[in-house]
């Protein structure tokens, strides 16, 4: 694993709102890693100081060992960047504008290119200026990926597509995963698309990193217990610190908590009663994530 | 080789391949020798990613159940006949373990549940 | 006032009522201005008239379009009564911006009865003006434009007839305002322009604007637009090459003749008839005053003596200079991609750039200007002369010299036209326009400062050099320090 992006301290602020506080991480690859959060977060802001098209107010942004003011030719041409608003030059058909962005690189895969305008179904004789959302987000993914980038960062690239062309997308992403041995940073609401590839998470709320973990790491320690007891009453509150989150109603409650099988037996044993654990998917931890602590 | 996994089930992928493959292996449907799929034509049959597969064949390895050759696909690992008799009931007690804490809740006897055990073993399809 | 409130709502950007109302103000207080320095009394109403006329549907034209730029969301339509929220607020705006023109006039008018006239036509020009700019029907636009041309040039006739006939001005006026309000609120037209969003409307919105201008170049069509470089590397003129693509197509010819055009077009014309008019580079008249001196005999006359049209034409010069410095197009890389550049590369490109601009200036705007020029004098019978060469020259130099201000001036309303930031648009219109004054300042200092043309020269070179120096430091510490998207 190599790190291709560090933040130290960093922190970025508009008009006096602060967007990004003080935020530390780093993205090693190759690996897909979900960027998740709720809208206004910080994720955009994010993504675009790793692009080095924001530039910190405080602390560093460092791509490829690179700081952010930096960036240069030589970074970014292993860089695909797929934003959330896409704006292409509208005068030209899909065919000019993927020529035209082809000659910013060295090398260009022809091949993949067809691959993708096969897979996506778009059509190159288009215009840009008069392709429906969905298509232009097809053809900024294929901007992006035809270069062989060794780190892609998506910012919300399937919210305009349907779920077949979803689907083929997110399968593609796999396939560079492992061609290119990229690092892919995937940011989307769509959490179920999210969480069939992603195998690292990171969750950003008001500016902060709440989590920063392995994905399977998650699914095993958040987990939601059905708890039942066979003698008597429970009491009105389980103290345990490891419990995030409880409903008592009589002889029957529903925690939801940060822990595994040891936990378990032992808050069994405690309180005389039988557990019964659901796991919890991507989505429904999702609200757990956004509090904190997950690193 | 059919595998079959959902993502949204809060359960790690990589340990619903890691069961079923030691079930397939326990019931016979991989036998020792068997050849396992690449990491990376299963991650194209299941849509998941190779680095899952990866985690639950390095698993399984360090279990036992998959052997590596060199430059060869993983296969399936003979084994003594003692550890899978104690594969097969550590699953099985997997699998047992929620009905046992239903009966528990329920107040059943563990003779009546036993009973009720041996004559869902005995059924004929 | 919540019958009021849609309306007032819909119309508090700052660029509308500086459009709508700002024009007012100052046209009431010229008027004023007019009585107290003792002009002609007799002229006056014609030039009171003209004036509120004019102002009357210009206004009326900046509100209209605010409304039917509204209409034109698919979402109004759906309200309940949508149409008649905005009716009261749109009849009491009228009317108050129309007595704001009047009332001045009146404190000091030789003539008060006309003054109830004069409002009546106000508002009718007014509800003329809201109704003229509809992409809908291109036969009642006509119309309207034809119903503001007649406005306008019969302010005398006006003024008869208000004294003569004022029952059948009052009629007239009523019947405009009646069809404005018809064009503009009946159920029907809103339902078509929901239906039918055809071209945006109000052109202060910048993203409108901005897809407007796209628009445009889709219809040039795509087929000699190839591309056929190789990979460009980090080497600035490749990336020039791209950037001078992107602005202006793979046609390289039409797009850049159109694109010049576009912005500078409206200056072309404006030089061009005041050659018509008048030979010696033809400030001094034109054919608007032209007009106005034939019909009216400007009541400006004892105010301004004897350059009488000198001062108002300088003034549309200066603004149209200023305004076709904002529409102007420089090279650039204009596409919001991920460009494999360093910021310093960027600067570079885009310095680089601004030499493309000069070179455009002074080989194809310039000459194109002068050309054109000396054909018009020509028409006019008005024998070709080379002696305002060097004046021509000289204003060239020192527009190049001062491109950088407007080329900042230019950079900040982009951002923030993106930004929807009213006030600073308005801000950056008006300091273009005073760049454009400045400019023309300059040149006629300039020619009375040196009296030789050699010194002259050199200074001016070296003011050049020292302004695209200076620029060459505010675009690296631009890229140095800015957020790029």
């Amino acid at each position: 694993m190599r790190s291709v992006f560090e933040a130290r301290n960093l922190t970025k602020r508009f008009n006096g709102k602060t967007v990004l506080d003080g935020i530390n991480l780093e993205l090693k690859g190759p690996a897909i890693i979900g960027l998740l959060g709720r809208n206004g977060c910080g994720k955009t802001t994010l993504i675009r100081h790793i692009t080095g098209l924001y530039l910190p107010n405080e602390g560093t942004a460092t791509t490829f060992g690179t700081p952010s003011e930096k960036l240069g030719h030589a970074e970014l041409v292993d860089i695909g960047f797929v934003p959330q608003e896409v704006q292409l030059l509208d005068w030209m058909t899909v065919e000019q504008h993927l020529e035209y962005v082809s000659s910013f690189y060295p090398e260009w895969d022809t091949g993949r290119q067809q691959q993708l305008l096969d897979s996506l179904e778009l059509n190159i004789d288009d215009l840009v200026g008069n392709l429906s959302s969905g298509n232009l987000q097809k053809l900024a993914i294929i901007l992006a990926v035809c270069h062989h980038p060794k780190f892609l960062l998506l910012d919300e690239p399937v919210s305009d597509l349907d779920p077949i062309v979803r689907s083929k997308l997110l399968q593609f992403l796999l396939e560079v995963l492992q061609e290119d041995e990229a690092t892919i940073l995937i940011s989307s609401h769509v959490l179920r698309d999210v969480e069939k590839i992603v195998d690292h998470v990171i969750c950003i709320d008001e500016g902060q990193v709440t989590a920063d973990a392995v994905l399977d790491d998650l699914k095993e320690n958040l987990v939601e217990w059905t708890v039942h007891s066979s003698a008597g009453n429970l009491p009105d509150v389980f103290s345990e610190a490891y419990i995030l989150e409880q409903e008592i109603s009589g002889r029957q409650a529903r925690l939801v908590v940060r822990g595994n099988a040891g936990e378990l037996e032992s808050f069994c044993a405690a309180h005389s009663v039988e557990v019964t654990p659901r796991p919890l998917n991507l989505e429904d931890m999702f609200p757990w994530l956004l509090r904190g602590g997950w690193s | 080789m059919i595998l079959v996994v959902d993502a949204h089930s809060g359960i790690p992928v990589y340990r619903q391949i890691v069961e079923q493959l030691r079930f397939q292996v326990s019931s016979g449907v991989l036998e020792p020798g068997d050849e396992i799929p690449s990491t990376r034509s299963l991650s194209a049959q299941l849509g998941i990613n190779p680095m899952t597969i990866s985690k639950a064949y390095a698993l399984l390895e360090s279990e036992g159940v998959l052997e590596r050759r060199p430059g060869l696909p993983l296969v399936v690992r003979r084994q003594g006949r003692a550890s899978e008799r104690s594969s097969k009931l550590e699953q099985l007690e997997h699998a047992l373990r929620p009905v046992a804490v239903k009966a528990k809740q329920m107040n059943v006897e563990s003779s009546e549940a036993v009973e009720v055990f041996r004559r869902l073993l005995d059924e004929e399809d | 006032m919540n019958t009021l409130k849609p309306f007032f709502l819909l119309i508090q950007r700052p660029l509308v009522l500086f459009g709508a109302v700002g024009w007012m103000i100052i046209a009431t207080f010229l008027n004023s201005q007019l009585v107290s320095k003792g002009g002609d009394p007799d002229l006056f109403m014609h030039a009171v008239y003209l004036t509120v006329v004019v102002l009357s549907v210009y206004s009326g034209w900046i509100i209209g379009s605010c409304i039917q730029e509204l209409q034109q969301t698919s979402f109004l339509s759906l309200l309940p009564k949508s149409q008649a929220r905005l009716l009261p607020g749109f009849l009491l705006f009228g009317s108050a911006v129309v007595l704001a023109a009047v009332l001045p006039t009146a404190a000091s008018s030789p003539l008060p009865q006309d003054n109830w006239m004069l409002f009546a036509i106000g508002l009718g020009a007014f509800a003329t003006g809201a109704s003229i700019r509809d992409p809908q029907s291109v036969f009642l636009t006509g119309l309207g434009i034809a119903l503001f041309l007649v406005l306008i040039v019969t302010s005398g006739t006006q003024a008869r007839l208000a004294s003569d006939h004022p029952l059948f001005v009052v009629f007239l006026a009523a019947a405009l305002v009646v069809m404005g309000l018809y064009r503009l609120f009946s159920h029907k037209a809103v339902r078509l322009r929901a239906v039918n969003r055809g071209r945006p409307v109000l052109v202060f919105s910048a993203e409108k604007l901005v897809r407007a201008q796209k628009r445009r170049e889709l219809v040039y069509g795509p087929k000699n637009r190839g591309w056929r470089q190789g990979y460009l590397g980090g080497s600035i003129a490749a990336w020039l090459r791209a950037a001078w693509y992107e602005s202006y197509g793979g046609h390289r010819g039409m797009t850049l003749l159109k694109t010049v055009g576009a912005s500078w077009g409206v200056f072309l014309v404006l030089f061009i008839e005041a050659q018509i008019s008048g030979g010696e580079l033809g400030f001094w008249k034109s054919i608007f005053w032209v007009i106005h001196d034939s019909l009216m005999r400007s009541p400006l006359s004892p105010l301004t003596g004897e350059h009488s049209g000198a001062f108002v034409m300088i003034a549309v010069f200066i603004i149209v200079g200023g305004a076709s410095m904002a529409l102007w197009r420089p090279a650039a890389l204009s596409g919001h991609m991920l460009y494999p550049l360093s910021r310093q590369q960027r600067s570079a490109v885009m310095f680089a750039g601004s030499f493309l601009d000069m070179a455009i200036l002074l080989f194809a705007v310039a000459p194109v200007m002068y050309f054109l020029g000396q054909l018009a004098g020509i028409a006019a019978g008005i024998q070709p002369r080379f002696d305002y060469v060097p004046l021509f020259f000289r204003a060239i130099l020192v527009t190049l010299i001062m491109m950088p201000f407007a080329y900042w001036g230019r950079l900040q309303m982009q951002s923030a036209a993106w930004r929807r930031d009213s006030y600073s648009m308005i801000g950056i219109s008006i300091g273009l326009s005073v760049f454009s004054a400045v400019t023309m300042v300059l040149v006629i200092t300039s020619g009375f400062v040196f009296k030789s043309p050699a010194t002259e020269l050199l200074v001016l070179l070296a003011l050049l050099v020292l302004s695209r120096l200076l620029y060459r430091t505010c675009v690296r510490s631009h890229y140095r320090t800015a957020d790029l998207a």
